[in-house]
């Protein structure tokens, strides 16, 4: 068979790999926006530099990622089968696949917030006291302001991050384009199916990079 | 307007400010001056109601300032405008955006305010540009705007010149004698600039080690040395 005709034999799966990893990093990335970013925002507040909160809840935050960060992710979603099958009934199949990988989207997301809020210089905080701005105001109108394109890019990466993180969902049966790659080219001795299958994951990350250096480019003026 | 009585501020047991007294008038334009390290900024913040003093107290519109509950001293804040040597303006929000800001805090908006206040600064050309985009003069142009866009009773400027040129500094004089001239707004000028004191404030505050050395006018200098170098280049300055 030529190349093209294996593409066109094996299109259906591909097409299904395809759609379950949008499945996968869509609802997963989803998650990791509504509760990274909070709690990015909230390491940033009890960052002992800052003190906005109680530091106490720093500690637990940050131990809380950095425990989920140091753990090697495949042993991490096997670790995780109990408890996805708890919440979901089931831990195979590319939605049980979103609560591991929400959970490391989460742990990188909001530690890359963190670091891009510290980044934010200090007379901003001089400014936003001056005013008597609240907390939440404080937040809102200055921090998520000046730190939005830098919280694009954190995203940006994160979501990259995500996209070789799924790739190994194939071990809950979460099947996507990695898990595509390696049964139906590795396993089956299609290399060429293999090396296509790269080639989409690369692309595909290549497309999310410069579409997130795209926005935070147009929407940062501080240059 | 303001009384500090026998005002202390502590950090880790090193005074920053220690057994400071004095009392600013309503629609005076008082010179706070003083070497680095002399206190001036925590002067500042306490004014500011920022942080509250260690000891002694603080009297703002007859209430003292410790007695005050974290809204109510938001409230007093909205009488406050604060003008800053860095300008500490928000780079992605544009002229506009940045004057309107402190309304924002408090949930207002006024655009007839906004843009009479860009007129004032003269920004009417520049004000959908943003702070990349302008000279240090225009950004602290707009950073009195934004000052004053709360109708303050009270500007307190923080080394407000130190970071301009002769000219820019000059412009930023003759709108803060605009300011207190035609809206009576009193005003605190923090700085270590003796020109820029002898050319806009009546009376000068002379600050060393976190206390009060002395109080001068700007119109009656005293002819009399003085033993401690800074006061004596202070009032040579005024003298000149």
């Amino acid at each position: 068979m030529i190349f093209l005709e294996k593409i066109n034999y094996y299109l259906p799966e591909l097409i299904q790999s395809l759609q379950e990893t949008c499945i996968m990093l869509g609802y997963s990335m989803l998650i990791t926006l509504l509760v990274g970013l909070p709690l990015g925002i909230a390491l940033f507040l009890s960052n002992p530099s800052i003190k906005a909160l109680n530091i106490n809840y720093y500690w637990s935050f940050n131990f809380l990622i950095t425990f989920i960060r140091s753990f090697p992710y495949l042993l991490f979603v096997i670790s995780l089968i109990p408890l996805t099958r708890m919440i979901l009934g089931s831990a195979f199949g590319p939605y049980p696949s979103i609560i591991p990988l929400s959970i490391v989207g989460i742990a990188i997301f909001s530690r890359l917030v963190e670091q891009v809020l510290l980044d934010i210089p200090g007379d901003i905080k001089v400014l936003a006291e001056s005013l008597g701005a609240t907390t939440y105001k404080y937040i809102w109108n200055f921090i998520l302001v000046e730190s939005r394109s830098g919280i694009i890019l954190a995203y940006t990466t994160t979501t990259v991050s995500m996209v070789s993180y799924s790739t190994v969902m194939g071990i809950v049966g979460g099947g996507g384009i990695g898990d595509f790659a390696i049964r139906y080219g590795y396993q089956s001795y299609e290399n060429e199916i293999m090396y296509f299958s790269i080639i989409i994951i690369i692309i595909s990350v290549f497309i999310i990079q410069m579409l997130g250096n795209f926005i935070a480019r147009k929407i940062d003026k501080r240059k | 307007m303001y009384k500090l009585e026998n005002v202390s501020k502590k950090y880790n047991d090193n005074f920053a400010l220690k057994d400071f007294s004095l009392t600013i008038e309503p629609g005076s334009v008082t010179g706070i001056v003083g070497k680095s390290g002399s206190g001036k900024s925590t002067l500042l913040r306490l004014l500011n109601l920022i942080e509250q003093p260690t000891e002694g107290r603080i009297v703002f519109d007859g209430k003292d300032t410790e007695a005050l509950s974290k809204r109510v001293v938001r409230k007093y804040k909205e009488k406050i405008g604060m003008v800053f040597q860095n300008y500490n303006l928000l780079n992605n929000l544009n002229v506009q955006q940045n004057i309107a800001l402190p309304l924002k805090i408090i949930n207002q908006q006024d655009k007839a305010k906004v843009d009479e206040l860009i007129g004032f600064v003269g920004l009417n050309d520049k004000k959908d540009y943003y702070p990349a985009q302008l000279s240090g003069g225009e950004k602290q142009r707009v950073a009195l705007a934004r000052a004053l866009v709360r109708n303050p009773d009270i500007l307190l400027c923080d080394e407000a010149t130190s970071s301009l040129d002769e000219h820019n500094t000059e412009i930023i004089i003759k709108m803060l004698k605009k300011v207190n001239k035609a809206y009576n707004i009193t005003i605190i000028f923090v700085t270590h600039e003796l020109s820029v004191v002898k050319q806009l404030c009546e009376e000068v505050c002379v600050m060393e080690d976190g206390q009060l050395l002395e109080v001068m006018d700007n119109k009656v200098v005293s002819v009399e040395r003085n033993t401690n170098s800074y006061l004596e280049n202070v009032r040579q300055s005024l003298e000149e």
